[in-house]
């Protein structure tokens, strides 16, 4: 019952940036450019589903070209999961650079038109370090015991991503928008004691590729204005 | 998009720990005949720990090999092997080394057999084939060698 109606609000929160539309006025003539800033609330979803992590995230992008958005991201990650064997905790930040292409935007005359069907890279690295407490052993014959907790240890990791998604403004500079990301892992320490649990930014490392969801509520500051088909750059 | 969001469903669910966390040793029972080793059965064997009697392993049982649970805590463990009320004692010395398995699992002792001594009530000698006990299962450590004329079952 509780499990239908997670999946329902996670269904509705997928379809909702594609409602909504049709009231845009495509007869302006300038493009308002400026730096758009976002919040990746799938944490708040994740943190309903699974309350023994923390997750917080949030980007920035501009338009630096025509169709191509430089973006950077960042986010905390906090785990603390007490469960019968161990309890485990960790805690770290990521960030990530990289640039989303605009499909819906190929033309120099889209004039005010902000809604993007894009496809993006990114290069990600988290620092994190986690520790283990409270580590019960159990043997059915000799009873169960425990051994000494694992004091923290401090690890980073890189990782390449691919983004596929869409972000549509639903009101005059704010967006939402949903993300999947295909990442793969191009090198991390490893505890030679623990395995870890999650990273941030990339996920379950378990087999060095993970496939994570976003979905994000952005605001525009309006910060210029410049003639529809032209960047920044090409101002003057 | 409904794939994805199955998938991504399914990886938050809880995992389940799915392996065996249990790691004993195995010990077989041969017969020294004629210069080769044949397999031996052991008649109504019965085998405790030697500090807890009350607890048996094996009680009167006919067994060609044992599984025997090192205790954890400690780094030798004796065991009883009552046979026709004669007790012989077995004594495996051994080091401990903690290892993660999975975070559904969580952690397991392994164990490094250095030696294995035995009483000669019955036995004659011992031998450690493999001196590592981890969670492969499967897997012989140790073969107990009867003195030949008290083989109840020798082949």
């Amino acid at each position: 019952m509780k499990m239908k109606n997670i999946s329902t609000c996670i269904f509705l929160l997928l379809i909702l940036p594609l409602a909504g539309k049709g009231q845009q006025a495509f007869n302006q003539q300038k493009r308002i450019k400026g730096p758009r800033l976002g919040v990746d609330v799938s944490g708040v979803v994740w943190q309903y589903m699974q309350p023994d992590q923390l997750s917080l995230a949030g980007w920035a992008d501009y338009e630096i070209m025509p169709a191509l958005y430089a973006i950077a991201e960042g986010g905390r990650l906090k785990v603390n999961r007490a469960q019968d064997r161990f309890t485990y905790q960790s805690t770290g930040y990521y960030g990530k650079i990289g640039a989303d292409y605009n499909f819906l935007q190929q033309k120099l005359e889209a004039l005010a038109q902000y809604d993007m069907i894009y496809g993006g890279l990114r290069f990600g690295g988290a620092r994190f370090s986690h520790q283990a407490q409270n580590i019960t052993l159990q043997n059915e014959y000799w009873g169960n015991y425990q051994i000494d907790p694992l004091p923290e240890y401090s690890m980073q990791a890189f990782w390449t991503e691919l983004v596929a998604g869409i972000r549509v403004e639903v009101l005059k500079n704010l967006f939402l928008g949903w993300s999947v990301r295909g990442q793969v892992m191009l090198s991390k320490k490893k505890d030679p004691r623990m395995d870890t649990w999650k990273i941030p930014g990339f996920g379950n490392p378990r087999n060095g590729t993970s496939l994570s969801f976003t979905y994000s509520i952005s605001y525009r500051i309006p910060l210029i204005k410049v003639p529809a088909g032209k960047s920044l750059f090409d101002q003057e | 998009m409904i794939i994805v969001v199955a998938g991504w469903w399914s990886s938050c669910r809880e995992e389940e720990c799915d392996q065996t966390m249990e790691n004993r040793a195995r010990l077989s029972f041969y017969t020294v005949k004629d210069g080769s080793q044949v397999d031996s059965t052991i008649p109504n064997l019965v085998i405790y720990p030697e500090t807890r009697p009350d607890s048996l392993l094996y009680d009167s049982l006919d067994r060609s090999n044992v599984d025997l649970p090192l205790n954890p805590t400690h780094h030798i463990s004796r065991f009883i092997f009552m046979i026709d009320s004669l007790a012989d004692t077995l004594e495996i010395a051994y080091a401990r080394e903690q290892v993660f398995v999975s975070h559904p699992c969580g952690f397991a002792t392994n164990f490094q057999i250095n030696k294995a001594n035995i009483s000669h009530q019955h036995f004659d000698s011992v031998k450690i084939l493999n001196n590592r006990v981890d969670l492969n299962e499967d897997e012989e450590h140790i073969n107990l060698y009867l003195s030949p004329p008290d083989t109840a079952a020798g082949r």
